[in-house]
């Protein structure tokens, strides 16, 4: 366990973040594959009441930071997911979206390499708005079957 | 497709092109510039009129019972009671969708083809959370799909464009992000009251963004009215 409690620490004063000099961002949104073709969940970017208050991001503190499917690919070691199956990644610059969301997100340490997501003012909460910036700002990928992976948007 | 072409016209030209297009371009455009354009259909294959009609014999404006059914005999009238199940509805929706674009081109089902994608997604997704989802909920999500159907020659031709259901509402929704250009992304979430919410977002110097509601009524002939919303993009 990190010494930053969940909610005690930004994502900005996590050390191997500061370390990595990489403030980017990976969420998993959804199984891919053919039966995803044509198909972004959205919904991922919305605090559901499954979501006990926030959502779960990580960091890939792998280098070099250009590399993205190194990142990719260790994302997809970090969540855990069954290996073979396929999967979409999105990913964003935490600074960024602060900034492009005028403070509506905000990214505390959930015990690195999980990050948490939030949004502090509650009537931003679920707001459409504020997911769109946030698929504007992201890269999204595809880690097919076979380990290849894709930038799909 | 829907391109903008340019031509240059004489003087002599000009009044011959007014008659055919005045609706569309004022003498003061012609006048303020050497050349005009207009929009054209050519590369449409799907007109909003041929579209309506397919809508109308599914009984989309009335949701009518004497409608033509699917293949589980479910007509929108139906599809849109209480009591309908998940797999019923999803299949359903799923199966009219087809039945709606069959024949009329392969672009178009490609298109319907991310619709069912998202259905079946959004039914794995709600059946495997194991939560039942309540009778109204279904009901929404059934009358915002024949509402998001209306909208469909707008839809089917934007590359990479991706199809969702709202997890929390079960409403349709699109998203579209013009990578290629970076002409940034809209977000169009078809609800079940004739109302649309949409947001658009784009980097410049940070991220601006509009955000609002539209109102296109009852009326299938106002559903082109969409277009105003992808004009954000240009």
């Amino acid at each position: 366990m990190n010494s930053c409690a969940i909610g005690g620490c930004t994502f900005f004063s996590i050390p191997q973040v500061i370390a990595s000099k990489d403030s980017w961002v990976w969420r998993y949104v959804m199984e891919g594959g053919s039966d995803s073709e044509g198909v972004l969940d959205v919904s991922c970017l919305e605090i559901l009441a499954k979501d006990n208050g926030y959502l779960s991001f990580f960091h890939s503190n792998r280098q070099p930071n250009e590399d993205f499917v190194s990142k990719v690919k260790h994302v997809h070691k970090l969540i855990r997911l069954t290996k073979t199956n396929p999967a979409i990644y999105l990913n964003f610059d935490a600074i960024e979206a602060v900034e492009a969301t005028d403070s509506k997100t905000y990214f505390f340490d959930a015990n690195y390499p999980h990050v948490g997501m939030s949004y502090p003012d509650a009537k931003d909460l679920n707001s459409m708005e504020v997911r769109t910036i946030l698929v504007e700002i992201s890269d999204v990928y595809q880690r097919a079957q076979e380990g290849i992976v894709t930038k799909l948007l | 497709m829907r391109d903008k072409v340019f031509f240059s016209i004489s003087e002599g030209e000009r009044n011959l092109l007014y008659k055919e297009i005045s609706s569309k371009i004022t003498p003061l455009d012609v006048k303020e510039q050497s050349t005009i354009f207009f929009s054209t259909n050519c590369n449409a294959v799907v007109s909003w009129d041929e579209w309506e009609t397919s809508l109308e014999s599914y009984g989309v404006t009335s949701f009518s019972f004497d409608s033509l059914p699917s293949d589980d005999g479910i007509t929108i009238g139906s599809l849109c009671e209480t009591g309908t199940s998940l797999d019923a509805m999803c299949h359903s929706m799923a199966d009219m969708a087809d039945k709606m674009s069959k024949g009329i081109s392969s672009e178009l089902e490609d298109f319907i083809l991310y619709v069912k994608n998202a259905i079946f997604y959004y039914k794995n997704k709600k059946e495997s959370g194991g939560n039942e989802i309540e009778s109204l909920s279904l009901y929404s999500s059934a009358k915002s799909f024949i509402e998001f159907m209306r909208y469909v020659p707008a839809f089917y031709n934007k590359p990479g464009i991706k199809v969702y259901i709202d997890d929390r509402t079960g409403f349709f929704g699109v998203i579209y992000k013009r990578t290629s250009v970076k002409a940034g992304t809209l977000n169009i979430l078809v609800k079940d009251n004739y109302e649309i919410d949409f947001s658009f977002a784009k980097r410049r110097k940070g991220v601006v963004t509009i955000t609002g509601v539209a109102k296109f009524g009852k009326q299938l002939e106002n559903s082109d009215q969409i277009r105003s919303i992808f004009r954000l993009m240009e």
